[in-house]
């Protein structure tokens, strides 16, 4: 287990993975579509809608997965539902840590789109208007293009965020090897044991590695995208 | 073999423990697997965040407890049978410190000591219990550090941040800067003890919960710092 290359480290080290793409791939366009409406429309709930968002920043993690559990649980009122309509359920197993790790990453990832969409010229869309673009295509040709260095951004803060969420996690899915067991709920069982510590520190290394790498990514891609300009 | 892989095996167990039994009962379900063509994977958590677990539907099929109230809790939500869960081992409290002048529970009056979050984790509520009993919280409890859980506490002393602290005697197995510098007697506190119910019914399930009270697992408890059964019901 102290060593890099056992198996043990790479399952854990891969199920974060998945998790964490999983969490994205999801959160990613729903934060899209939420911040382009909070940054260019100003309507009724507005504030209740950005407050929303913003709640599983600040909200303790523990609240957030216990609420999680209640809506999604196989007794929950949304996990019932899913249950019987679709044989899909959350409760303990990957999806629900992919759940739990997007629902704590929203705001993380919805911030830098919504700022990327609230610098933009609104000058260029309505020339693109003046020369017949409808309003989908406004977005998906000039909008959207723009504030890629912010996807960028909030995708990968998100990413590294998932991947080190704890509280929401293991109060939501456990803490089920092979199944829910992602990276920092496996130090937390290592830590444990008086003979974790070793191996603990090996996924640590690795979460910081990933953590990392995943930053220093996104920052390069986005001065790149804005270099081009 | 510090992480349990699902392998293929026969039929697949899945046990929600205490957090504090991780190594013991990991080693008594190596122990087990080898009688059984089965596979037990251990969630190891809080047990107050496993039993709110058990009670939203998670599929399990053993909660091993780190008290009664748990399991009481539980049995009302109609998740475990009533008076069905044994218990399976107890545990003491200790003064752990690498201090070598031993004056029992004095060294918590001479220095900053550790210990685990008195509102809310269980080895804190434990210790004030024990100290307001033999009249020492009034005088000590401004040295007291507290902990989020009481691993936590045991880094501290272990670190060397603090001269002592107080944790569970199960915590100092594989400890070799630290020792028992003082232990509690066990009629100062409720006594600590762990519970397991079976909350899914099932042959192998049993199997377990039966195999945790035999000599071979009680002996395994005792080796990792935990009080047998034999000791438990004399006190």
């Amino acid at each position: 287990m102290s060593s890099f290359f056992s198996p043990q480290v790479w399952e854990i080290v891969a199920l974060s993975i998945r998790v964490s793409l999983t969490a994205m791939l999801f959160t990613l366009p729903l934060a899209t579509a939420i911040a382009y409406l909070l940054a260019t429309r100003r309507f009724r709930g507005w504030h209740l809608l950005n407050a929303l968002c913003h709640l599983p920043l600040v909200m303790p993690p523990v609240i957030t997965g216990y609420l999680l559990l209640v809506a999604f649980g196989p007794n929950g009122f949304i996990g019932s539902v899913l249950q019987s309509l679709f044989g899909f359920t959350f409760a303990f197993n990957w999806t629900g840590a992919a759940l739990a790790a997007g629902v704590m990453s929203f705001p993380l990832v919805m911030r830098p789109i919504r700022l990327a969409f609230e610098v933009q010229d609104r000058q260029v869309l309505d020339a693109a208007k003046t020369l017949g673009a409808n309003r989908w295509t406004g977005f998906f040709s000039i909008s959207l293009p723009l504030a890629l260095p912010g996807l960028v951004a909030g995708g990968v803060l998100g990413f590294a965020k998932a991947l080190g969420e704890f509280g929401a996690t293991i109060t939501l899915v456990s803490n089920i090897p092979g199944e829910t067991q992602t990276l920092a709920l496996a130090v937390y069982s290592l830590l444990q044991s008086p003979s974790g510590d070793a191996a603990a520190l090996t996924l640590i290394i690795l979460g910081v590695l990933i953590s990392f790498a995943a930053i220093l990514f996104s920052e390069i891609v986005a001065s790149r995208i804005a270099s081009k300009r | 073999m510090l992480v349990a892989l699902p392998v293929q095996a026969g039929e697949r167990l899945l046990v929600f423990a205490a957090a504090s039994q991780k190594d013991a009962l990991e080693a008594i379900a190596l122990r087990y697997e080898e009688t059984c063509d089965c596979k037990i994977v251990f969630s190891f958590a809080a047990t107050s965040t496993l039993a709110r677990q058990v009670e939203a539907g998670a599929p399990v099929d053993i909660f091993i407890s780190a008290n009664q109230a748990w399991i009481d809790w539980l049995e009302i939500k109609g998740k475990l049978p009533a008076n069905q869960s044994v218990m399976i081992a107890g545990n003491r409290l200790v003064i752990a410190s690498a201090a070598k002048t031993k004056d029992s529970f004095n060294i918590l009056m001479r220095d900053r000591f550790a210990m685990a979050d008195p509102l809310s984790v269980p080895a804190g509520i434990y210790a004030r219990e024990a100290l307001q009993t033999m009249a020492l919280w009034q005088r000590v409890k401004s040295n007291a550090v507290f902990a989020e859980n009481v691993r936590v506490a045991l880094k501290q002393i272990e670190r060397g941040d603090l001269l002592s602290g107080i944790t569970y005697q199960s915590d100092l197995i594989g400890q070799n800067k630290l020792h028992a510098h003082y232990i509690f007697p066990g009629d100062v506190h409720t006594p600590i003890r762990y519970l397991a119910g079976v909350v899914k019914q099932g042959e192998i399930a049993r199997g377990f919960v039966d195999y945790l009270v035999s000599e071979k697992a009680q002996d395994i408890f005792t080796e990792f710092g935990f009080l047998p059964l034999s000791v438990v019901k004399i006190q």
